[in-house]
């Protein structure tokens, strides 16, 4: 169950990503543990990706949650959300 | 009035998403970004008859999109030819999209937004010609599009709104198409200003200065002179004639005084302008309704203000005639 849960949380992260990426036309093609600022998202994309990730997953994301770290890679996206949908 | 607490939440995240190579980010980087941001950012619901259609351009076919509020499918309205925002060099019919589902609805007028083309692939004038070719293709094309001739207004947003601006200036000069309404959201009005509100809220308020730079070197780089009245409307050298305004403007945009100051030099050549200070708000917010949801209210106002000015407009009153008197 946990994993399942696990793997389907990353595989929406993972296509919000690249539905973002697809826009460009480098990479597309991103692993969990890249850098998705060294992938091309710009401070924007990160925007649009911070919206849609609440959007998804139906949270708001506190401030002090919203920290670079917590959006470097889709891995570290995936911890950011199950530790706020934990707290809600 | 401290920041509108959806506008901080997206500039907090706009903070987080920085150090990401926006600097030396290609115009596609940029284009793609804006869009990434409407897409996420924008609410496109509201239901409007769109039509996509294409006239003659300069360079080749100009991309349009008309649209029509449900209510008026049939029957004549009053219409907006719309510019979007972006900073010369993005922005699309996409972008925006939101935005003029939310004002056609709300002002009851059909809107014709206009895909001019972008720089630096197409610098200064070419988005600006495009613009006003636009225009005379609505006036001129007004009976079959459904459109009051006599009630026909040029609107934009930031960028868009200083072409829209610019436009009606360059139309009265010229002594026609007569413009009804000029909408001015969060206009970008004298492009070289480096006081007051462009300090104040330079860094970290939605555009920094340092991206605003490159849009206007990519734009007007090796062009016109910075206070050349095509670029920068506020440095016009009258303002007598022109049509009715209204401004809207956001409390902590870096391009807010030159708004206010454009909206003083309207009323004191005796042109009627209504100019709105959004509280709380970052440029940009009222094509951000997802993010920010007050950017309904804003258009709805925005909608209403449009309504009552097309109402009180005076059939077959031109620029040309006002400008002559």
């Amino acid at each position: 169950m946990a994993d399942g849960t696990t793997m389907s949380a990353r595989a929406q992260i993972t296509a919000i990503v690249q539905s973002i990426l697809a826009k460009r036309s480098g990479l597309i093609d991103v692993a969990a543990d890249q850098n998705l600022t060294d992938a091309g998202l710009t401070s924007l994309d990160m925007v649009g990706l911070m919206l849609a990730i609440e959007d998804e997953f139906e949270i708001e994301i506190p401030q002090r949650r919203m920290t670079p770290a917590n959006f470097r890679t889709i891995a570290a996206i995936e911890t950011l959300v199950s530790a706020v949908a934990m707290a809600a | 009035m401290s920041l509108d607490r959806r506008a901080k939440r997206l500039l907090d995240m706009l903070a987080a998403g920085r150090g990401a190579p926006d600097a030396k980010s290609s115009p596609a980087d940029r284009r793609a970004a804006l869009e990434a941001l409407a897409a996420a950012g924008d609410d496109v619901s509201t239901e409007v008859r769109i039509d996509d259609r294409q006239i003659p351009g300069l360079a080749g076919p100009l991309p349009i999109r008309i649209y029509t509020p449900l209510e008026a499918a049939r029957a004549p309205t009053p219409g907006m030819v719309f510019f979007h925002g972006g900073g010369w060099v993005a922005g699309s019919l996409e972008t925006h999209d939101g935005l003029c589902r939310r004002l056609c609805e709300a002002a009851g007028c059909r809107i014709v937004a206009v895909d001019y083309r972008l720089a630096p692939e197409h610098p200064f004038p070419a988005g600006l010609t495009d613009c006003l070719l636009a225009l005379n293709w609505v006036s001129n094309h007004a009976l079959t599009l459904g459109i009051d001739r006599s009630r026909l207004a040029v609107g934009g947003d930031s960028a868009g709104a200083g072409l829209a601006a610019a436009v009606a200036q360059i139309a009265r000069e010229a002594a026609g198409p007569a413009i009804a309404l000029q909408v001015l959201i969060c206009p970008i009005l004298d492009v070289a200003r480096r006081t007051g509100s462009r300090t104040a809220f330079g860094d970290g308020f939605f555009i920094g200065a340092t991206a605003f730079e490159r849009d206007l070197t990519d734009y007007a780089g090796f062009g016109p002179a910075f206070d050349d009245a095509r670029l920068s409307p506020l440095h016009a050298a009258t303002f007598h004639g022109l049509p009715p305004a209204l401004i809207h403007t956001a409390e902590f945009d870096p391009f807010r005084d030159e708004a206010e100051d454009y909206a003083v030099a309207l009323r004191d050549a005796g042109v009627e302008v209504t100019a709105v200070r959004h509280p709380g708000m970052i440029h940009y917010f009222y094509a951000l309704a997802r993010a920010i949801p007050y950017a309904e209210a804003a258009s709805a106002v925005i909608g209403a203000q449009m309504r009552t000015a097309f109402e009180t407009a005076e059939p077959g009153e031109t620029a040309a005639a006002a400008f002559a008197g």
